[in-house]
């Protein structure tokens, strides 16, 4: 290995944590998402996901984001394989301090998601290597400040969509926490969700207020991370091609030792 | 004055004019707790363009640049915000059309609240849902919901098929006097 590289890890999923901590996001609201993350992410249902891989193991970091030049890193890229690594990450998320507030970038977080993935998306090396690459996104209003500055925003929100799908982000699924006046859950259907993973198309799951948070977090990375393992699983089987050649050669052998005999 | 002149006035008043659209803005539960906003708080705003050149069917958008006449009146927190208080006046406010219809608007004003920071900022987004946004200081927001009741006075097309009419009624009654 060439001096200065880090060796890759390799992961089933690489995933993505997008947290919206926009100002319409209280301070104890922020807790109870952070705790939930915490919670979710060391809950048996995802652990046995996470387990269900052929290699047993995911890579996930944590980002937030608000308006259009707020994002940063939360929780660096690590590994997650079983409860040890699940309940470094919870300590990780919850001590993570709120680096800002302000309006809704989504298109900006998305921009600012991609390369963090390292060389599958045509960023940095950042450790992992994952058969998939997936973005969970959670937030609670529709994009108000991504630039350009436009009539319809959603434009600029679609536009980021489908330039994370173009450099190799495999699915953003979303979790619309619906609780301003608007129809969250809806934009994030139209607006901001998309690609997939094998048969799992991208999804959003709603809650209407925090106390349904945990719970829907949970599903949600239940389906994510099994989408990405079962990905795994499938390209962990030998290739059939190989069992085709490996029978008439061997056939052959066997042939070519009888009239030897 | 003469009955035909009224009518070719009342034309092109009619088109002066233009459209007007009351909306209500209706805020949140949530409010800050100064600048006398309070929790469901009612605010009346309206706009008003000129319509002449609008298509009767397709979306359309109008802007300060392509409609010199295009207003905002929008009352909040004490304070009067007008087109010359969008921030990227004259590019926006835009106004989207559909059907000859106005269906949104984009407006975006620094708040002129004395409360209020430099970030602070007050906010009518939203494509087709629209939302009305506002913050004290650029960081915690609050939210308002906009309701259009497409109150459009006076209809101009009703008003310049009206005058039209109104014109070729004087003229028969002329002719049948002579």
């Amino acid at each position: 290995m060439a001096p200065g590289l880090r060796a890759q890890v390799e992961v089933d999923t690489e995933l993505l944590l997008l947290i919206d901590v926009s100002g319409s996001i209280g301070s104890a609201e922020y807790s109870r998402m952070m705790d939930a993350y915490a919670g979710a992410m060391t809950s048996e249902s995802v652990l046995r996901a996470i387990e269900s891989g052929s290699m047993g193991k995911i890579a996930t970091a944590v980002a937030f984001w608000s308006s259009s030049g707020r994002q940063a890193v939360g929780v660096d890229w690590m590994e997650i394989s079983d409860i040890g690594s699940a309940l470094l990450f919870a300590e990780r998320i919850r001590g993570a301090v709120r680096p800002f507030l302000g309006t809704t970038a989504i298109a900006s977080a998305l921009n600012f998601a991609v390369p963090l993935f390292g060389t599958e998306t045509g960023g940095a090396e950042n450790g992992f290597h994952g058969g998939s690459q997936i973005i969970g996104i959670s937030g609670d209003g529709s994009d108000n400040s991504s630039p350009p500055r436009v009539l319809d925003r959603s434009v600029n929100v679609m536009a980021a969509r489908d330039r994370a799908l173009r450099s190799g982000v495999d699915m953003i699924s979303g979790l619309a926490l619906n609780t301003t006046p608007e129809d969250v859950s809806k934009y994030y259907e139209q607006h901001v969700i998309g690609g997939q993973v094998g048969e799992t198309a991208a999804f959003v799951r709603s809650v209407e207020d925090f106390d349904g948070f945990e719970a829907a977090l949970t599903a949600n990375l239940v389906t994510e991370i099994s989408a990405g393992a079962i990905i795994s699983n499938n390209q962990a089987v030998p290739e059939p091609s190989v069992a085709i050649l490996a029978i008439p050669a061997a056939f052959m052998l066997l042939c070519r030792r009888r009239r030897r005999k | 004055m003469k009955p035909s002149l009224l009518s070719l006035f009342l034309v092109i008043t009619s088109l002066v004019q233009g459209a007007t659209v009351n909306f209500t803005i209706t805020l949140g539960d949530i409010v800050p707790n100064f600048a006398d906003l309070t929790a469901g708080q009612v605010i009346h705003g309206s706009v008003s363009y000129d319509p002449t050149d609008l298509p009767l069917i397709g979306s359309s958008t109008l802007t300060p640049m392509t409609d010199p006449t295009m207003t905002v009146n929008l009352a909040f927190a004490g304070f009067n915000y007008g087109v010359l208080d969008d921030s990227a006046h004259p590019s926006f406010p835009q106004f989207a059309f559909l059907d000859g219809e106005i269906r949104a608007i984009s407006y975006w004003a620094e708040n002129k609240h004395p409360d209020s920071s430099v970030d602070g900022f007050l906010q009518i987004e939203g494509n087709p849902e629209q939302l009305f946004t506002y913050s004290f200081d650029g960081d915690v927001e609050y939210f308002g919901t906009v309701t259009w009741p497409y109150q459009v006075i006076p209809e101009p097309r009703f008003t310049l098929l009206f005058a039209t009419a109104s014109l070729l009624l004087l003229r028969r009654q002329r002719i049948f006097r002579r």
